[in-house]
C-alpha cells in the first residue's frame, strides 16, 4: 500500500511536470503548442471529413453496386426463370439453384405466380418466413415496373445497406414475325408484345460487404489517429526547431533588459529571423553608444568634461580600497578659486564658465596621468593625487598654485588672474572614509582660504579640533543658537570727516559671541551663514537691533546715525523695505540718519527686485553706501548709474598707502569721481596719522579705521586730530 | 424496294391490280436495286421456270396477299409477276381496307391459287380463302393452323447444309455453332444438325421459350462458340434481346449468321437469306402441282434450293 502511494505520488509529480513543459509558461501559451494545435485540429477536421468521406463514397459505391448486382441478378434470374413458368423445365430449377448458391449474397429467392402465389423457393434460408401471396398493391407496383430501366423494387420502399429484398416481375417480350424479315429490325419492332410470367421476390444480404467497409473504416480512423499522433510529435519536433531562433533570442534579450550591452545573438538561419537578429544587433549597438553617451554624461561634468562629483566619489571609495590593500598611500586636494565670483558677476556667466573650463583644462595639464580631476560643485575642484606621499601631494599643490598664478583669463578686454586655496589631504592606512577626507579637505582648504588665498594647507590632527569647530555642522548649530537666542551683538566704529575731524556716523559692525564669552569675527561666520541661507536672517537682525541701538543712545547724541551692512540675501526678501519702515517706525528712527552699505557686485547686477527694494528705502529716506569700491569691478562708470549717496574705497588701497603711488591715484581719482558724481568717499583700514595725512590730500571726505576709532560696545563720538598740512601724496 | 412494292400495289385497294402493259423488267431491275444493300452480295442467277407437265390449260389467274412492304415480302412478290403476270396483288399493309375484305374480293374474283407472304397474309388468306392457298416467308408456320388441307408453306430459310457451307466459304475459323430456336422446330434443328455433321462442325442447340431464357443462354453459350446461327424466331426474340446479344457477341467475338440482311445492322457477320427467285420458283412449282393433281400432292413444306449471302463490311462491327 505504501509502495503504491509513493508510485502514485511519483506519477503525479512526473505528470505535473510533464504538464507544465507541455503548458510551456503557467497562464501563457506557447507559440509552439498553439501552432501545433491549430495543426492537428486542422488535421483532424481534415482527417474526420476525410473518414465521412470515404464512408459516404464507400456507402455509395456499396448501394451503387447493390442497384448494379441487384438489376443483373434480377435479370439473370428472370432469365432462368422463363423456362419455369413457361415450360415447367426441371432443369431451370436446377439452374437457378446453381445461380443462387453461386452468390452468398442472395439469401432467398421466391418465385411467384402471375396472381402472386408462392410457387418456388430457392436458395440457403428458404425457411424464412415469406408472404405466400403477394398483395394486390405489390403485385400491381411490380407490373407496372416492366420494361423499365429498373426494373424490380424495393420492398418496403427504403435501401437498407446490410440487407434488403427486392420484387421484381417476369416476363417476356416477342417481337411481331414480320420485323424478323424487315430492313431494320430494332426501327420496326415497335412495342414488344409483353408477357408477364409471375414475380420473383429476391432477398440479399450485403452485410458482409457493410462489415467490410466498417471494418476498413475503422482501420482508416486508426491509421489517421496514429498519423496525427506522429504528425504531433514530428510537427513539435519542427516547430521546435523552426522557433529555435526565437527561443535563442530569450536570453540574450533578459541580459540586455539587466543591461548587458555586450550580449551575443547566435546567428539564425531563416531570413526572417535573420533580420530580427541584424535589428536587435543594431539596437544593442545603439544602446551601447547612447549608453556610453549617458555614462559619460553621468560621470562628467557637462561643462568642463572632467568627472563629476558623483563619479569623483566612487573613484575616490575604490582609490581607499586600493590603498588599503596595497598600503600605499594618495592624497586628496580640494581647490577652491579666489575670487571667482567677481569675474562671474562682472562678465557674466558665460565669461565664468570660460574659466572654469580653463581652470579644469589647467589642472589636467599640472596633475600626472594616472591622477583624477573632478569639479565638485561651483567654482571647487578636487584632485585625487595616485601613488603619492605627503611631500609629493604638497609638490604637486604648489605646482597648481604656481601654474595657477601664472594662468592669465582674458575676459572683454581685461585680464583677470585667478588665485585658488588649496586644502591637502593624505589617504593613508588609517584615514580612508571618504567622507571623512573630503571633509579634511575642505576644512583645509577653508583654511587656506582664511590663511589669506592662494596658497595650500595641509590637513594634520593637531589642529582638527580647532577646524572641527569651523565646520558648517559646527557654525550652522551656533548661528542658529546666536539667531534663536539672540547672541549677537554690535560693535559701533565710527567714520569722521577729514576736514571738520568729528564723527559724522557710526558703521555697524556685528560680532558673535561664543559658548565661551569670545567674541567671534564675522570673517568666520559670515561665509557658513551665507551657506545656510542664514544672511537674511542676520541681515534683519542687525536692522533689528540697529533700530533699537539708535532708539536707546540717540539721546546721548542727537546727531547719531548708523551705517548697516546689508548682504544680497536681505534683498531676496520682498519685505524689507516693509521691514526696516516698519522698525524705523516702532524705535523712531529717522530713515535719513541710517545707510545702507551694499556690495559693489550686488550694485553692479541691480536684479529688478533689488532695484525696488532699493527704491523703496530711499523713498523712505534712506540713504546708500557703495562698499569694498576698488575691488571688484572698478568701473566708474557705474557710479553715474547708480545713486549712491557714499563711496567706501575698500581697505587694501588703504592698508599700505604710503608704500603704493598706484593706490593713492586711485584713491584720488575715485575721490574725484565721486565728488563729480556729487558721492562723498569714505576710506576705510586708516591705520595711522601719515595715511590719514595722505587721504586728506587726495581728496577723500571721510576715513573709517583703528586710528580714527576703534569698534566699541557704544556709539563714541570720537574727534579726530586735523592735520593742519597735509603731505603731498607720493608720485610714482 | 419500297418503290417496287408500291408499283405492284398500285390501286390494290378493294379491287384487283389486274395486269397492266407495265414492262416487267423495269420492275424486277427496280426491285433488284432498291434491295441491294450496301454489302457484298452475291446473288445467284434466277432458276429458269421449271417445266411442268402437263401444262395446265389455260393457265388460272392467281392472287398475290402481300403481308407487308418488308424486302423478303416486296422480292418474292416481284419475283412472282415475273411468272404471273395477270396475278393480282394485294398488300395488306397499304391498303386501307381490312384484309377480311382483300380475302372477300378474292374469293368473289374465283383465284384459282392464293399466295399469302409473310405471316398475317397467310393467316387470313388460310382462314378464309376459298381457293388453295401457298404461304412463304412464314417462319413460325407450326405455331399457327396455317397448314390444313388446302394449304401448303414454301420454307422461310435457305437450305442449312448450303448455308452452312457458304458461311463457312466466308468464316473458315468457325468450328463451333450455337443455335437457339423456340418450340416446334423439330426438323429445322433435324437439318441443321445434318449440315453440322456433314461440315464437321459442331452445333450447341438450345430450345428456348422466351426471349429472357433466349438471352441467358446465348450468354453462357458465347463463351463456347465462335458463331451463332441466328433464326427469325419471333417468339424468343425481343428488340432488347437482339441488341443484346449483338453486344455479347462483339465481345465474345463471335460471329452470327442471320436470315435477314437487317439483322447486320445489329452485328450479325453475315445474312444467309433466302432468293426471292428461288422462292416464286418453289411458289409457282406447288400451284402447278396444285392444278394437276390437287393439294393433296403438295407436301406441306417445299423446301427451298438457293442461298443469298451478303457480309458485312470487314471491320464493321455492329454492336446495336
Amino acid at each position: 500500500m505504501r509502495a503504491l502511494s509513493v508510485r502514485l505520488r511519483l506519477l503525479r509529480r512526473v505528470l505535473s511536470r510533464q504538464w507544465r513543459r507541455f503548458c510551456d509558461r503557467p497562464g501563457k501559451r506557447g507559440l509552439v503548442n498553439e501552432i501545433l494545435t491549430i495543426q492537428l485540429v486542422s488535421a483532424a477536421l481534415a482527417g474526420s471529413l476525410a473518414v465521412a468521406g470515404l464512408y459516404w463514397g464507400g456507402q455509395w459505391v456499396l448501394k451503387d453496386n447493390y442497384s448494379r448486382w441487384a438489376l443483373q441478378w434480377t435479370n439473370e434470374l428472370n432469365e432462368l426463370a422463363s423456362p419455369l413458368y413457361l415450360t415447367n423445365d426441371d432443369d431451370a430449377l436446377l439452374r437457378i439453384d446453381a445461380y443462387v448458391e453461386r452468390y452468398p449474397e442472395i439469401r432467398n429467392v421466391h418465385y411467384y405466380s402471375k396472381d402472386g402465389q408462392a410457387e418456388f423457393a430457392f436458395g440457403a434460408e428458404t425457411e424464412v418466413e415469406v408472404d405466400q401471396q403477394l398483395s394486390a398493391r405489390k403485385l400491381k407496383s411490380a407490373s407496372e415496373i416492366i420494361g423499365t430501366e429498373r426494373p424490380y423494387m424495393m420492398v418496403g420502399g427504403v435501401l437498407n445497406p446490410r440487407r434488403f429484398e427486392i420484387l421484381a416481375p417476369v416476363w417476356s417480350e416477342s417481337l411481331a414475325e414480320e420485323v424478323l424479315f424487315s430492313d431494320n429490325p430494332l426501327s420496326s419492332a415497335g412495342a414488344p408484345n409483353v408477357e408477364l410470367l409471375g414475380f420473383i421476390a429476391i432477398e440479399l444480404d450485403f452485410a458482409v460487404f457493410h462489415d467490410r467497409l466498417l471494418g476498413n473504416m475503422r482501420a482508416a480512423v486508426a491509421v489517421l489517429l496514429l498519423l496525427l499522433i506522429a504528425l504531433g510529435f514530428y510537427g513539435r519536433y519542427v516547430l521546435r526547431r523552426a522557433l529555435r531562433s526565437v527561443s535563442d533570442l530569450e536570453q540574450p534579450i533578459r541580459d540586455l533588459a539587466l543591461g548587458d550591452l555586450n550580449v551575443q545573438f547566435k546567428p539564425a538561419r531563416h531570413t526572417e529571423m535573420s533580420d530580427i537578429v541584424d535589428a536587435l544587433q543594431t539596437t544593442v549597438a545603439a544602446l551601447g553608444e547612447r549608453d556610453s553617451r549617458l555614462r559619460e554624461l553621468a560621470h562628467h561634468d557637462s561643462l568642463t568634461g572632467v568627472y563629476n562629483r558623483r563619479r569623483f566619489l566612487e573613484v575616490l571609495k575604490r582609490e581607499a580600497i586600493k590603498v588599503m590593500r596595497h598600503r600605499h598611500s594618495s592624497a586628496l586636494l580640494f581647490i577652491d578659486l579666489d575670487q571667482f565670483k567677481y569675474i562671474n558677476d562682472a562678465c557674466g556667466h558665460p565669461a565664468g564658465d570660460r574659466l572654469l573650463c580653463k581652470v579644469a583644462d589647467e589642472l589636467r595639464r599640472s596633475v600626472g596621468m594616472s591622477d583624477i580631476v573632478a569639479r565638485f560643485g561651483g567654482d571647487e575642484f578636487v584632485v585625487l593625487a595616485r601613488h603619492t606621499d605627503q611631500e609629493g601631494a604638497e609638490a604637486l599643490a604648489e605646482q597648481i598654485l604656481n601654474n595657477m598664478r601664472r594662468m592669465a583669463h582674458v575676459e572683454d578686454g581685461r585680464v583677470f588672474y585667478v588665485h585658488c586655496s588649496i586644502g591637502m589631504t593624505l589617504i593613508s592606512g588609517d584615514n580612508l572614509h571618504t567622507d571623512e577626507l573630503l571633509h579634511q579637505a575642505d576644512l583645509a582648504c577653508r583654511e587656506a582660504k582664511q590663511a589669506g588665498r592662494n596658497r595650500m594647507v595641509a590637513f594634520t590632527e593637531s589642529n582638527i579640533a580647532d577646524r572641527r569647530q569651523r565646520t558648517d555642522v559646527g557654525w550652522m548649530n551656533s548661528l542658529r543658537t546666536a539667531i534663536d537666542e539672540d547672541r549677537f551683538v554690535l560693535r559701533f566704529q565710527p567714520i569722521n570727516r577729514i576736514d571738520s575731524g568729528e564723527t559724522t556716523h557710526h558703521e555697524l559692525l556685528i560680532r558673535l559671541v561664543s559658548d565661551t564669552g569670545e567674541i567671534v569675527s564675522p570673517d568666520a561666520f559670515l561665509p557658513s551663514a551665507a551657506r545656510f541661507g542664514l544672511m537674511s536672517e542676520i541681515d534683519f537682525w542687525v536692522i533689528r537691533h540697529a533700530a533699537m541701538a539708535y532708539e536707546k543712545y540717540v539721546a546721548a547724541d542727537e546727531k547719531l546715525s548708523f551705517s548697516i551692512n546689508l548682504s544680497a540675501h536681505a534683498f531676496e526678501n520682498e519685505d524689507l523695505a516693509a521691514y526696516v519702515e516698519r522698525m524705523f517706525a516702532k524705535y523712531s528712527v529717522p530713515p535719513e540718519r541710517i545707510i545702507f552699505e551694499v556690495t559693489e557686485s550686488l550694485a553692479i547686477r541691480r536684479p529688478l527686485h533689488v532695484d525696488k527694494q532699493i527704491a523703496g528705502l530711499r523713498e523712505l529716506g534712506c540713504q546708500f553706501a557703495l562698499d569694498d569700491f576698488g575691488t571688484g569691478y572698478s568701473s566708474f562708470s557705474y557710479l553715474q548709474q547708480l545713486k549712491f549717496d557714499y563711496i567706501k574705497i575698500d581697505g587694501t588701497f588703504v592698508r599700505d598707502l604710503p608704500q603704493q603711488p598706484v593706490d593713492q591715484k586711485m584713491i584720488r581719482l575715485i575721490a574725484e569721481v565721486g565728488r563729480e558724481a556729487g558721492m562723498q568717499t569714505v576710506a576705510e583700514y586708516v591705520q595711522d596719522a601719515e595715511t590719514l595725512t595722505l587721504l586728506t590730500e587726495l581728496g577723500v571726505d571721510m576715513v573709517q579705521g583703528y586710528f580714527v576709532g576703534r569698534p566699541t560696545e557704544l556709539p563714541v563720538m570720537r574727534t579726530m586730530p586735523i592735520l593742519l598740512e597735509p603731505r603731498r601724496a607720493q608720485k610714482g | 424496294m419500297l418503290a417496287a412494292l408500291a408499283a405492284l400495289c398500285v390501286g390494290c385497294t378493294a379491287s384487283p391490280v389486274m395486269p397492266t402493259d407495265e414492262p416487267v423488267p423495269d420492275v424486277v431491275e427496280d426491285v433488284s436495286e432498291n434491295s441491294e444493300p450496301e454489302t457484298q452480295a452475291s446473288v445467284p442467277k434466277p432458276r429458269p421456270r421449271p417445266q411442268l407437265v402437263p401444262e395446265p390449260e389455260p393457265a388460272q389467274p392467281i392472287t398475290i396477299i402481300v403481308s407487308g412492304r418488308q424486302p423478303a415480302y416486296a422480292d418474292v412478290a416481284a419475283a412472282l409477276r415475273l411468272l404471273y403476270e395477270d396475278a393480282a396483288i394485294y398488300d395488306l399493309q397499304g391498303s386501307p381496307a381490312s384484309p377480311v375484305s382483300v380475302i372477300r374480293q378474292v374469293n368473289d374474283a374465283g383465284t384459282s391459287a392464293v399466295v399469302a407472304i409473310g405471316l398475317r397474309a397467310a393467316r387470313t388468306a388460310v382462314a378464309m380463302a376459298d381457293a388453295p392457298v401457298v404461304f412463304s416467308q412464314v417462319f413460325n408456320y407450326h405455331a399457327f393452323p396455317l397448314l390444313g388441307e388446302h394449304s401448303r408453306a414454301v420454307a422461310a430459310y435457305a437450305p442449312l447444309e448450303l448455308q452452312l457451307e457458304e458461311w463457312l466459304a466466308h468464316d473458315p475459323g468457325v468450328r463451333s455453332i450455337g443455335l437457339i430456336i423456340g418450340e416446334g422446330h423439330d426438323a429445322l434443328l433435324a437439318e441443321a444438325r445434318a449440315a453440322a455433321d456433314t461440315h464437321n462442325v459442331e452445333l450447341h442447340v438450345h430450345v428456348s421459350s422466351s426471349d429472357q431464357e433466349t438471352l441467358y443462354t446465348f450468354r453462357r453459350m458465347s463463351r463456347d462458340i465462335d458463331g451463332f446461327w441466328l433464326f427469325p424466331d419471333s417468339r424468343i426474340l425481343s428488340a432488347r434481346i437482339l441488341t443484346e446479344m449483338g453486344a455479347i457477341a462483339s465481345r465474345q467475338k463471335v460471329r452470327i449468321a442471320a436470315q435477314n440482311d437487317g439483322m447486320l445492322k445489329l452485328g450479325a457477320s453475315l445474312s444467309l437469306s433466302s432468293v426471292a427467285s428461288d422462292v416464286a420458283a418453289a411458289i409457282a412449282d406447288i400451284i402447278d402441282r396444285i392444278h394437276v393433281s390437287g393439294v393433296e400432292s403438295v407436301p406441306s413444306l417445299t423446301a427451298l434450293k438457293e442461298v443469298r449471302v451478303v457480309t458485312a463490311e470487314p471491320g464493321i462491327v455492329r454492336a446495336q
